[in-house]
């Protein structure tokens, strides 16, 4: 490497310090190496002398940091800060130029859940109408001869008969809407929570 | 060597490399080689410490149609190397007294 590129590289690496510590760090190393040729060495192996630009630089940049010189690190958080909000402004550009598209498919995603939670409580609803037709149902076949008094007794009878079915099948089955409720609102909350997974998951990130 | 002794003795070591006349960065990396592990890179970070403490100075000459540092130890420079041989005559007393008493011992 020659040394006119060596020092711009050298130069680049350490854009971080201010003017005049780059201005008398460069001048050093110029003379370094100036010196180096003197003695008798090629301008190469006089750069090789030096070491890696890369490594230097690390070096120049930490003493500089050590002696609480006003390295401007806030430049270096700065850049990266930049990156952060220029990565944003650009996000934010993107989200703005492709907004009819994402827009739409959300709202269609959105849909499509909702309507899932909808047909799931239905199917709720539907285990329930059957508890309350079966309990109106015995309901009505036991009081039904109390009330119509026929004077059947085989017409009684049947009607007794059914309305115990009636009851009997309608304590079963509210153990079955009871569990249908709880297994229902179960694979609600978790399908909420798999939702909003991915916005947890970015917050865990940031911390 | 323990890291902080050893840039506690580099920076002494320069200062004795300009104690008797200016000198410029090379010539001090040549000077001080013999005796300790010093490069061209290791040495500018000494330079700028002991410049920012004062106990240097530093002028450009020109030489051979280029500018060229030279070094120049002040007052404190000096005091600073007295004080460091002040310091190594306690030292060199105590590992005298280590090593004397550990062939006591034998």
């Amino acid at each position: 490497m020659n040394k006119t590129v060596f020092l711009d590289r050298l130069d680049g690496l350490i854009r971080t310090l201010p003017y005049e510590e780059r201005r008398a760090t460069l001048d050093y190393y110029t003379e370094m190496i100036e010196d180096l040729i003197e003695e008798g060495k090629t301008e190469e192996e006089a750069v090789a002398a030096l070491g890696e630009a890369e490594a230097l630089a690390e070096q120049i940049l930490k003493t500089a940091e050590i002696q609480g010189t006003e390295t401007e690190t806030d430049t270096d958080s700065k850049p990266e800060q930049q990156k952060k909000n220029k990565m944003s402004a650009g996000t934010i550009v993107l989200l703005v130029a492709g907004s009819p598209l994402w827009i739409s498919l959300a709202v269609s995603a959105l849909a499509i859940i909702l309507s899932l939670y909808i047909v799931l409580w239905s199917l709720v609803i539907t285990v329930w109408a059957v508890e309350l037709a079966l309990g109106a149902g015995a309901l009505v076949t036991l009081l039904s001869p109390l009330l119509l008094i026929s004077g059947r007794a085989g017409e009684m009878l049947l009607l007794c008969g059914g309305g115990l079915v009636c009851a009997g099948l309608a304590i079963l089955w509210f153990y079955v809407s009871k569990w249908a409720s709880i297994g229902a609102w179960k694979l609600s909350v978790w399908g909420v929570r798999m939702l909003m997974k991915p916005w947890r998951r970015k917050e865990q990130n940031d911390e | 060597m323990d890291i902080q002794m050893k840039r506690g003795l580099l920076d002494v070591c320069v200062l004795a490399a300009i104690r008797d006349e200016d000198s410029y960065g090379y010539q001090i990396v040549k000077d001080l080689q013999p005796f300790v592990d010093i490069s061209e890179s290791t040495l500018y970070p000494i330079l700028r410490r002991l410049e920012a403490a004062e106990l240097l100075t530093v002028r450009a000459v020109e030489h051979n149609g280029r500018l060229r540092k030279y070094y120049r130890i002040t007052e404190s420079g000096r005091a600073r190397i007295a004080a460091f041989a002040d310091e190594w005559k306690e030292i060199m007393a105590i590992y005298r007294f280590v090593t004397g008493e550990a062939t006591k011992d034998e």
